[in-house]
């Protein structure tokens, strides 16, 4: 991990701005959960450069991104006040 | 307890739930909702609190502004809809002319499913917009309704709150103001709309409240919270333990990063928590 530690900034950075958006639309469910999908499509293409860069990109690693990635978005539909 | 298959099985039961709770919405009406404690009283000492606060002039309630937030509430309970303006067009000043007040300036906040009247008056406070309305030094009249009822299938508590200054006050005309997008100056005839439009399903009377606690059936939102609360929680414990494993006993793997997994999920929990109910417009 500490020979690729310039990888993480990428990653630390798309989290420290969506979660500054998702902050800033408190009270904007709709908004909140347009940031929510940015982040994780952000982390999931950051998933792919990564392991691309490091050779070892496979369907298996990308299912799981997918699949965490999935499971936050599913996390902030149940949560998030959105309707009509 | 990460597997695939475990995170594929996580993502379904996910998925129940928000199925569950959207059919529940729609098959039994009023069974899930928001619980609210929110009063007419608190709401205006809250409001002038903040006013006086910054050196402006504590408002007065109109019973004329009353009424006409209270049908303005009625009106999106029937209609089924939750903005400034309706869908078949209807803009909040119809509902000032409406009950009787012609006014000079008028503005609008809007509000839903907060627990306490604090937390809306917030709520705006920490809007530009809804903010500028509850500061502006234009108004010298307020109106409150705070209504409960059901909102797409959600036992749902709106609030509603209209600034005034009536047309025959002279007092502030000469005060420039800053249009925003629920205030109005009135510089024409605001002429009454035809209203065609057909509830989507037939509803409970809405009942105007604002003087105690609404409880639903069950309080979605905290059921969904904790819920999803604890589930993260148990993702983010199972990844932090199986990054310590690995690097403990030095296992080398190719699946995907467990930093980058925790770091989303430590972000979701977090968020998740600090989520609002309330909704302002």
């Amino acid at each position: 991990m500490r020979h690729y530690i310039y990888h993480y900034l990428p990653l630390l950075f798309i989290l420290l701005i969506g979660g500054y958006f998702f902050v800033h639309f408190s009270y904007f469910p709709s908004y909140q959960f347009l940031v929510v999908l940015g982040i994780v499509t952000a982390y999931f293409i950051w998933g792919v450069v990564h392991h691309a860069v490091l050779k070892r990109l496979s369907i298996g690693v990308l299912a799981e991104y997918l699949l965490i990635g999935g499971l936050v978005v599913m996390m902030f539909a149940s949560v998030l006040n959105i309707r009509l | 307890m990460i597997s695939y298959k475990a995170l594929v099985t996580y993502a379904s039961f996910l998925v129940v739930l928000f199925l569950t709770t959207t059919l529940t919405r729609h098959s039994l009406p009023g069974v899930l909702g928001f619980a609210s404690n929110i009063t007419f009283n608190d709401l205006f000492s809250a409001t002038n609190k903040e006013r006086v606060g910054h050196n402006l002039n504590a408002l007065t309630v109109n019973e004329t502004l009353n009424k006409a937030a209270e049908a303005k509430a009625a009106y999106m309970f029937k209609y089924n809809f939750w903005a400034h303006v309706a869908p078949d067009g209807t803009e909040p000043w119809y509902f000032f002319t409406e009950a009787g007040y012609d006014y000079r300036f008028a503005g609008e906040n809007l509000a839903r499913d907060f627990g306490n009247s604090d937390d809306v008056v917030q709520a705006w406070m920490d809007s530009p917009s809804h903010r500028e309305n509850l500061l502006s030094p234009n108004y010298t009249d307020i109106g409150f309704a705070i209504v409960n009822g059901n909102l797409a299938g959600l036992e749902s508590t709106l609030v509603v709150q209209l600034f005034g200054t009536p047309l025959q006050s002279h007092s502030v005309a000469t005060t420039p103001t800053v249009a925003v997008k629920t205030e109005r100056v009135v510089t024409e005839n605001v002429t009454t709309p035809q209203l065609s439009l057909t509830p989507l399903h037939v509803l409970p009377t809405p009942q105007v409240v604002g003087n105690g606690e609404v409880l639903p059936a069950i309080n979605i939102f905290n059921a969904s919270r904790g819920i999803t609360a604890v589930l993260g929680a148990f993702l983010t414990l199972l990844f932090t333990l199986d990054g310590f494993l690995a690097w403990r006993w030095r296992i080398l793997r190719l699946s995907g990063n467990t930093v980058a997994h925790l770091a989303i999920l430590i972000l979701a929990v977090v968020g998740i928590w600090y989520t609002n109910v309330g909704v302002i417009v």
